[in-house]
């Protein structure tokens, strides 16, 4: 997967380049280019002096430009370093790695230990092989110097790389793509020192730096070295390279160092008049190189734009060599992972508050509740209540005897309706009946001993009776005639109601009217 | 520095210490911010619910302690209702006293009277402080009334002695006729009244 968005910073010895180029559909675009100067004493003799201080000036310049990119390359700034092709053995050893370190360890300029080295195959006349390996090498204390220094102001390093590689890569969909009938040969001006690149059937075939020990320009002994060298590649290829298409393409890629540049390419097309020179200068970035929309190209850094293109997808010379150590690029991943965690635990946290804050609220609304359950409920503590309860029962219990045993008083056999019971027993005597004792004993019974003309006068005296409210029944006890008179002696027994012995003496009393005794007759 | 020392560090070890780095803090954070709002919470769920409970039962009580209450005004009502049908000591005396007047109001002639020794009705004392040389709170006192009179002059007086609030009980009565004067009734007849003592019986307080 590509990330849209990439940024290119060059270095050079008086400048920092930035590009912030973006992937679409339709190509790369440019989106912002910026430069600016560098620190003093930030670099010197090509080497990182002042790490934070540089870091500084491209986290200034990033930050005043608002660029804001995902993957990042900046260009190496170490001497010496090591750009080389190197040739396999007809027996390719089986580590090609350690074989390639190997070399580069041999190389007299550069330390055994603690080296950073990167490689990667070279394609013969257009087809890939690992004959022949591509290889940059430098110190690896001066690569990680500016990677940590970038990285503590935030911008975290994906790439680095010479800007001579940068470079051609810039210029290699319009300069060098496509020349199958020529050599292409690539000058990369950075004040005196100059890359030259060649570029055979459109494949990276050669490499080498010099140092033209000043400033170049249109004439001098700078520009002369600069054609004396240009001629010795071309002699070489003419003479030791077989397959040479003989045909030669010349890009001087200058940077602002280079006075009167059109002056220059006047005399080098002068000097070369039977080759293609073209020019490619801050300003003519946007001819140079595929960048679509380019308005904003002008006095942009070649190397910058070629340096941004490397964490781009697109066609190039297959150039991907980074110095920067795995272990340099892991921070990066380091760094992610610790955002993530960062992001998660401040996620639960985040969780927790509102967990927090959601209990307590339940809380409330529970205290809430509790409190109004409270309020509506009884004001009195349940035990008091509890107790008030209680003694109102020991209460009830003790009017309930009190009461209890005053009836059971009141209930003994008490008639309290006499003088109704004397009237109703009047009232049912017949005209033939005599009463001549009347006895009641404990209220219960009545009894009425008389005399009578007949039984059915003394029947009937009994069938009357029955129907008073206050007798139940009556009972006729015994008869007997009197020889003497003739009369009929008769005892009558009545049963009084019990309802009626109740009425008076009960709290509950009821009349005696609404009760109607039973009525039977026993006995004649 | 403390990301080119991780940086150093396998991927597996690095994902290790960014797991750690959360789960531990993770945990300590709940454990001491949200458990205890936690329990809290459920303490209160458990107070909310003892509370109903509480309150619940507490209208329970009050609706069956009202009812009591109730049942006891019902029960002192009947109390004081009962109070009616029993004689103070002064009452009773007076009674006593009348009966001879109140025969003659009713045309009855009294022969004899007879007072009959008190019978002691114990009730359940308020509190066990009761004294013991204390009398009965309620006592009955009967008299036995030799009279003669008319059939109408016995239903008058029996109508008069009764014609009162308080009770007055015949546990006996015997009419017999005289031979020589079958309208005149030679009559016994023994009446009970009951006295309170103590008044205080008939109060709850």
């Amino acid at each position: 997967m590509v990330d849209k968005t990439s940024l290119g910073i060059d270095i050079s010895s008086d400048k920092i380049n930035l590009a912030l180029l973006r992937q679409g559909k339709d190509g790369i675009k440019l989106l912002k280019s910026a430069s600016g100067p560098l620190p003093d004493g930030a670099i010197v003799d090509g080497n990182i002096k002042e790490p934070v201080a540089l870091a500084g000036a491209i986290k200034k310049l990033v930050s005043d430009n608002k660029m804001r990119a995902k993957k990042i390359t900046i260009s190496l700034l170490a001497k010496p370093f090591l750009a080389q092709v190197i040739d396999l053995p007809k027996r390719v050893p089986s580590n090609i790695g350690q074989y390639v370190h190997s070399e580069v360890k041999h190389c007299a300029v550069l330390p055994v230990k603690n080296l950073a080295f990167d490689y990667c195959g070279m394609a013969l006349s257009g087809r890939l092989g690992n004959s022949r390996f591509f290889v940059v090498a430098a110190e690896n204390e001066k690569v990680t110097l500016i990677a940590r220094a970038l990285s503590r102001v935030g911008l975290d390093l994906d790439a680095v790389e010479p800007a001579v590689v940068a470079t051609t890569r810039a210029l290699y969909a319009k300069k060098i793509a496509k020349k199958f009938d020529s050599n292409v040969l690539i000058a990369v001006v950075q004040n005196a020192t100059v890359s030259f690149c060649v570029f055979r059937r459109q494949v990276f075939d050669f490499i080498r730096f010099k140092d033209l020990g000043q400033t170049l320009k249109p004439s001098g002994p700078a520009f002369e070295r600069f054609i004396e060298q240009i001629n010795a590649i071309i002699q070489f290829y003419d003479i030791d390279v077989t397959d040479s298409p003989g045909c030669w393409e010349i890009v001087a890629a200058l940077d602002d160092s280079v006075e009167s540049a059109d002056k220059f390419g006047e005399s080098l097309r002068t000097v070369f008049g039977g080759i293609d020179v073209h020019l490619s200068l801050p300003q003519t970035v946007c001819e140079d190189t595929d960048l679509i929309g380019s308005s904003k190209a002008e006095n942009t850094s070649l190397a910058a734009v070629g340096l941004a293109m490397k964490m781009l997808k697109r066609p190039d010379a297959d150039l991907q060599v980074n110095l920067l150590s795995q272990e340099a690029a892991n921070v990066k991943s380091v760094k992610k992972l610790a955002l993530l965690t960062a992001n998660i635990a401040a996620t639960v946290v985040i969780i927790m508050i509102l967990s927090v804050g959601l209990l307590n609220l339940k809380a409330e609304r529970v205290s809430d509740n509790v409190l109004s359950q409270q309020q509506k409920g009884p004001s009195r503590e349940t035990q008091e209540m509890m107790k008030e309860q209680s003694i109102v029962s020991l209460q009830i219990t003790d009017l309930s005897e009190k009461l209890q045993t005053i009836n059971e008083i009141l209930e003994l056999n008490r008639i309290s309706d006499w003088d109704k019971i004397l009237e109703d027993i009047r009232h049912s005597t017949p005209k033939s009946i005599c009463i001549t004792r009347l006895l009641s004993q404990k209220g219960s019974t009545v009894t009425i001993e008389g005399q009578a003309l007949s039984y059915e006068g003394i029947n009937l005296f009994a069938d009357t009776l029955t129907k008073s409210s206050y007798i139940d029944s009556t009972t006729l006890a015994g008869t007997g005639k009197n020889d003497v008179d003739g009369l009929i002696m008769y005892s009558i027994s009545c049963s009084l109601a019990k309802e009626t012995r109740l009425s008076d003496s009960s709290v509950q009393s009821a009349s005696p009217k609404q009760k109607a005794p039973s009525r039977s007759r026993k006995g004649t | 520095m403390f990301f080119e020392s991780l940086a150093k560090l396998p991927q597996v070890t690095r994902i290790a210490i960014s797991a750690v780095a959360v789960i531990i803090p993770t945990a300590v954070c709940y454990s001491w911010i949200v458990v205890p709002h936690t329990k809290y919470l459920s303490a209160t769920q458990q107070y909310e619910f003892v509370a109903g409970d509480l309150a619940r039962k507490g209208q329970i009580i009050k609706s069956k302690t009202n009812l009591k209450k109730r049942e006891l005004q019902e029960l002192q009502q009947r109390l004081i209702q009962s109070r009616e049908k029993f004689f103070t000591l002064p009452e009773a005396q007076k009674f006593f006293r009348e009966i001879e007047v109140v025969s003659n109001q009713t045309g009855c002639t009294v022969l004899s009277m007879s007072f009959l020794s008190s019978s002691k009705y114990g009730l359940k004392p308020k509190s066990d402080k009761e004294t013991p040389g204390k009398a009965p709170s309620i006592i009955s006192n009967g008299v036995v009334v030799n009279f003669a009179a008319t059939y109408e002059s016995v239903m008058a007086f029996m109508a008069k002695l009764q014609d009162r609030p308080q009770k007055v009980a015949v546990d006996m009565l015997e009419m017999t006729s005289i031979g020589y004067n079958p309208r005149i009734l030679q009559c016994e007849a023994t009446f009970t009244i009951f006295i309170i003592n103590d008044k205080e019986i008939f109060t709850n307080e």
